[in-house]
């Protein structure tokens, strides 16, 4: 099934034997799906939010982020059946340092974005706890670890990742649910054009489904034009294939911004951060034992760390109710340097 | 070496017979024969309320299957005493995949041999059920036959083409071992093939060709290669070496297979679990049902 699912050989096939000009048009109708697929989301998202009384932010960290990490997710338990522990675990890391400083940054600069304090100070708490609590089992099994053994994420560690996903929707859904109380019933926008609820539930799924779709016939198709122009394949690979996988979440924070509810964008990132660690690095584990490169310890562990922090002291310190521009400015140039640096110093790039 | 093969005298039956009169077998090794008649083609002899000429007619049917069962098993005999292999024959009643298994375990051979098909097998579209079955649940090793097609010629020396499949599993490293006791001086040539499974799901296959692990995990497979070429060379002096990066591991073996014009792949059977095959499905399994040619799965 997930050979299947992962096999590319029709679609490259496809892409190859397609003209430049036919690559083009397929890229530009890729662009229109994406983008149509996250208006239809979103526009969900909203509707989904005011049926069920469920805060927009909560959703964006639930059902979206579920769907925007599956590319992730099917990646990293590919990579970790396939014996390529350093693409799976570097999916999940490199995918929260990219959503987070790269696509959030972005995201602070276009709009304001505002703070949920409530529901930040809880999630955002999940995801810098579940950030941590990786580098502090990596480093604790890198203490361990007999010399010149590389520490391994063990099984056990992908189904304990796994059970704490779990608990993390359970207790998602029980702190939306006091703060929709807490809030009452007008928070989420009443005067929005309200689609039924099945409705609403099939523009969230259609939108991921195209969101998703979009995303994985655009990167060949976009990769294959960059090698007919000569482009050099590590550009390729630091440019279309590390935003590969972003790339829903990307396109589901430009529809966010569009469409003037950048909440949805907070609770993407901050549920997609959490997913990266307990869904795709929890799930590639339980797949098969996931060694731990050591530039993860010293590289790509201490930027996300940075990364993650600075957007929990964001959040404590943002009492206007918004996040401010230069912070997502600060977030965008942590993930600039990270990704220079990275080439600069020919570092094992961690994002898939 | 000790050898069952199963028969049911069907073509591809009888192309597992020539195949394997043919292979390099080990000095002293051993062909037993076995026929099993599927006791889903016998009318049900235990029910109360036959008549008793009902029951002697049953009785004859059964007496005439294994009659002719016996006769096919006479005739593969005689091909194989003619070759110098002792061996036995035997006729069982029963379900003929856990009869062959049962039937392996027994009389303790190390390899089943058997064609793809049975005079019911849509040849040459999928493995047939029992051939299949066989090579899921076997605790031995199993060689699967398929007929010849047109088109596909022998080598002209006469030699046989193997191409032995690593991937640094023990089971792999039990077919090389397998390959290097077999007299295959001047009768074979082996190709070794690894094949390094690349990730193409949004292009992860440009990043994963960049970095230093696969670099690194490239460098061991063609280093594994040599080493196992240096185990094989001392009993086949034509062996030559192949690594491949492609997604689909299967399709590459079966392409390689197809542009060698090999006679016999070979290759570590892992026994995948249930969830594994599901998700992964057994690279095995999808060799032996669309391979060109004969498919030998190697236990550990």
């Amino acid at each position: 099934m997930l050979r299947w699912i992962g096999d590319e050989t029709l679609l490259q096939g496809l892409v190859a034997g397609l003209s430049t000009p036919a690559l083009l048009l397929t890229i530009v109708v890729c662009i229109a799906l994406l983008s149509k697929g996250a208006d239809w989301m979103i526009d969900g998202v909203v509707s989904l939010a005011a049926r069920t009384g469920l805060p927009k932010i909560v959703i964006g960290a639930t059902v979206v982020s579920l769907g925007t990490t599956l590319p992730e997710a099917f990646v990293s338990v590919m990579a970790a059946y396939m014996g390529n522990p350093g693409l799976a675990l570097g999916n999940g890391v490199g995918s929260i340092i990219a959503d987070t400083g790269l696509i959030f940054g972005l995201t602070c600069i276009l709009a304001t974005v505002p703070v949920n304090r409530f529901i930040l100070n809880r999630t955002g708490w999940v995801q810098v706890g579940s950030a941590t609590l990786l580098v502090v089992i990596a480093v604790t099994l890198l203490i361990a670890a007999p010399p010149g053994i590389e520490p391994r994420l063990e099984r056990w560690v992908g189904f304990f990742f796994l059970g704490l996903l779990a608990v993390y929707l359970y207790v998602t859904y029980r702190w939306a649910r006091q703060d929709s109380a807490r809030a009452g019933p007008a928070q989420n926008g009443a005067d929005e054009a309200l689609l039924g609820l099945a409705l609403s539930w099939i523009m969230v799924i259609g939108g991921l489904v195209l969101v998703v779709s979009g995303a994985r016939v655009l990167v060949p198709s976009a990769s294959e034009i960059a090698v007919r122009w000569g482009v050099p394949d590590d550009v390729i690979a630091a440019t279309l294939v590390a935003l590969g996988t972003s790339l829903p979440e990307l396109m589901t924070a430009i529809a966010a911004v569009r469409k003037g509810h950048p909440e949805i964008t907070v609770g993407n990132i901050v549920g997609a951060d959490v997913l990266n660690t307990l869904f795709v690095i929890g799930a590639a584990a339980a797949a098969a034992p996931l060694a731990i490169p050591a530039n993860f310890y010293y590289y790509h562990f201490p930027a996300m760390l940075l990364i993650l922090y600075s957007f929990r002291v964001f959040i404590t310190m943002n009492r206007s109710g918004v996040f401010y521009r230069w912070q997502g400015v600060w977030l965008l140039t942590i993930y600039a340097v990270y990704v220079v640096l990275q080439y600069a110093l020919n570092i094992d790039p961690a994002h898939g | 070496m000790k050898i069952l093969l199963a028969t049911d005298g069907s073509e591809t039956a009888r192309a597992a017979l020539d195949f394997l009169l043919r292979f390099p077998l080990p000095e002293g090794s051993e062909i037993d024969l076995l026929s099993v008649t599927d006791h889903h083609h016998l009318p049900p002899i235990t029910r109360g309320d036959l008549t008793r000429e009902q029951r002697q007619a049953i009785g004859e049917t059964e007496r005439a299957v294994r009659q002719d069962a016996e006769r096919i098993l006479a005739q593969a005999a005689e091909r194989v005493r003619g070759a110098g292999r002792p061996g036995s024959t035997e006729v069982r009643i029963g379900h003929p995949a856990e009869e062959i298994r049962l039937a392996a375990a027994e009389h303790g051979a190390e390899l089943i041999v058997l064609g793809s098909h049975g005079h019911r097998g849509l040849r040459r579209l999928i493995l047939g059920s029992v051939s299949g079955s066989v090579l899921q649940y076997a605790e031995c090793s199993v060689l699967i036959v398929r007929p010849r097609t047109e088109g596909q010629a022998p080598a002209p020396d006469g030699r046989l083409r193997i191409l032995l499949c690593l991937d640094g599993s023990a089971p792999a490293q039990k077919a090389i071992e397998l390959c290097a006791g077999l007299p295959l001086r001047g009768r074979a040539a082996v190709t070794l093939l690894t094949v390094m499974p690349l990730i193409t799901l949004y292009r992860q296959d440009i990043r994963q060709r960049l970095s230093w692990h696969w670099q690194e995990q490239k460098a061991a497979a063609t280093a594994d290669l040599e080493k196992a070429a240096a185990i094989i060379r001392p009993t086949a002096e034509d062996v030559s070496t192949l690594l491949r990066e492609d997604a689909d591991e299967a399709g590459a073996i079966l392409a390689a297979a197809q542009a060698l014009g090999s006679d016999l792949i070979v290759l570590g059977h892992k026994g995948r679990s249930a969830i594994e095959r599901v998700l992964l499905g057994s690279v095995t399994g999808r060799i032996a049902a669309q391979a060109p040619c004969a498919v030998l799965a190697v236990r550990d």
